[in-house]
């Protein structure tokens, strides 16, 4: 009976360490594939920009830019600070530490500098915003704007 | 009427898309020890209290109207109350040979120093009780920002980030800082004549250094009144401040050198003058855990007068009314730092001083007994801000 007892017991252990395994290389799967993720900037179409260069994405997002060059106010659009997408956007495109854009905005804001960005909920909505905003500027991941139905242009 | 009462409505609508507000609201527990920077008798106290709200009115493109009115408390440290922190029309100048210029006519923020723009702001701050060499408390007032004109120019390109900034104005003072210079004794009228800064910072393209050199020099007048003590008088302030902050994904390091010569005549006699250089400097070196958690170590340092390091010449000026100690001041702080929430926070320190050189803005006789060679000070401060 003991022997019976021990043989389940040990087939449950080895059914549930399968199941952990299984897990964790779903999960090595989808950081993957986030990693391989790239971001976009977005633009609403008066900006008339395709892409930004990475000085002109660091004048801007640091708010050190804060108009075109045609003189038209810039609406930055970011998510909020503790996301994981824009921690990414950070290092990825402003090549910076998230704190350290979060210390720049808040001198901003706190020592009327300039305006703050326009914090939005998802990568959704952001895109929303910025198509709405004239001058307005943001970010979302490539596949989410290719995937998009209503094909909001990247470029 | 009910059209223009619709139309007027839309109209405030329209505006309200070109207004932003934010505010932050911060209230501590703090306590000195061995000396009365903070409180009397090493009490402990609420008085940690920092309120501000601001807005930007974006008239126009180019043109916006920007104010902060702010609530401040800080026990002994500075008169407690509310005030205007900043009220200016920020004017972006369009673009010259890719410098990006705004120009602020008003009462505009001092950005000479790495933390000057928002000192009395808690969470863009390292700790609640800023170096004291770089950021004395006894002349916050005047260092925080003029009634005159700033004007800040930046240029980016792949070589880096340069940032001048030049500024012109007078800090109004009332008679709590005629006390502050002078005591309570004095009857007549202290103005400054003029502040005037300009700093330069640079930026490489890594984005993991900042350096910048700022020069000030400002000019004070005491008129005294037809009968008192006191006698007309005049002070003129010349400071030199270097900058450093270099950023990494674990480490934060900071560090300020200020030489600060004064040139006082009048006052307390016809004849009276002095003429010293003051010195110091402080290193502060953050260590990021995680988001969420940091913990903070830092050295600060200063002396009233550099041919004087360990005050034996203010003492013996004194006839030994002065300790030495009032002649120097050495920190050394530690922190720690919980964000607990977006937008909230919890921030404890604890310092521990030799000297009292910071410790009172007149170094006189009277005021020698406050403080002790030995003393510490702490803070707790939970803080939000939107």
């Amino acid at each position: 009976m003991s022997r019976l007892l021990g043989f389940i017991l040990l087939q449950r252990v080895r059914f549930a360490i399968g199941i952990a395994l299984i897990a964790l290389s779903q999960l090595s799967v989808t950081s993957a594939r986030a990693a391989e993720d790239n971001l976009q900037f977005v633009f609403h179409p008066s900006v008339g920009k395709q892409n930004l260069t990475p000085t002109e994405a660091r004048s801007i997002f640091t708010a050190r830019q804060q108009h075109w060059e045609d003189g038209n106010k810039i609406h930055v659009f970011v998510l909020q600070t503790d996301s994981p997408t824009h921690r990414r956007f950070c290092r990825q495109m402003l090549q910076m530490f998230p704190y350290q854009l979060e210390r720049i905005w808040n001198q901003i804001i706190y020592s009327g500098q300039g305006d703050a960005p326009h914090v939005v909920v998802s990568q959704e909505a952001l895109i929303d915003a910025v198509q709405a905003t004239p001058g307005a500027v943001g970010y979302a991941s490539e596949e989410l704007l290719e995937n998009r139905q209503d094909k909001v242009d990247p470029q | 009427m009910k059209r223009l009462f619709f139309l007027s409505l839309f109209s405030v609508c329209a505006h309200a898309q070109d207004v932003q507000w934010h505010g932050y609201v911060s209230q501590g527990l703090t306590q000195s020890v061995g000396s009365d920077y903070i409180t009397d008798d090493d009490d402990i106290t609420t008085d940690l209290t920092e309120v501000g709200i601001n807005g930007r009115w974006q008239i126009h493109d180019q043109l916006a109207l920007v104010g902060q009115l702010n609530y401040l408390n800080g026990g002994n440290r500075y008169e407690a109350g509310a005030r205007v922190d900043y009220l200016f029309i920020d004017w972006a100048v369009p673009h010259i040979a890719n410098w990006s210029t705004h120009i602020h006519l008003g009462r505009y923020k001092n950005r000479h120093w790495l933390y000057s723009a928002s000192r009395d702001v808690p969470h863009t701050r390292a700790t609640a009780i800023l170096p004291q060499s770089v950021y004395f408390d006894g002349a916050r007032d005047i260092a925080l920002g003029s009634d005159g004109i700033s004007v800040q120019s930046t240029h980016s390109d792949r070589n880096g980030v340069w940032e001048v900034n030049w500024s012109y104005g007078k800090s109004p003072l009332d008679d709590h800082d005629t006390e502050a210079f002078l005591g309570p004794n004095a009857l007549g009228k202290t103005e400054q004549d003029y502040v005037h800064q300009f700093s330069v910072f640079y930026q490489p393209p890594s984005y993991n250094w900042r350096l910048g050199a700022s020069w000030l020099s400002s000019d004070f007048r005491y008129e005294a009144a037809p009968r008192e003590f006191f006698f007309d008088g005049k002070s003129e302030i010349e400071r030199v401040v270097l900058s450093g902050i270099y950023f990494s994904e674990f480490w934060e390091l900071s560090a300020e050198w200020v030489q600060e010569a004064r040139l006082d005549s009048g006052a307390y006699a016809p004849t009276f003058a002095t003429d010293r250089t003051g010195e110091g400097g402080y290193v502060q070196a953050r260590y990021l855990f995680n988001p969420k958690f940091s913990a903070l170590l830092s050295y600060d340092t200063f002396n009233l007068d550099r041919n004087d390091p360990n005050g034996h010449k203010l003492s013996v000026m004194s006839q030994g009314l002065i300790p030495s100690y009032y002649g120097y001041e050495n920190t050394y702080a530690i922190g720690a730092r919980w964000n607990i929430a977006p937008n909230w926070r919890l921030q404890a320190e604890h310092h521990w001083v030799e000297g009292a050189a910071r410790s009172t803005t007149r170094i006189i006789p009277m005021n020698a007994g406050g403080t002790d060679k030995h003393w510490r000070m702490w803070a707790v401060q939970l803080m939000y801000w939107f």
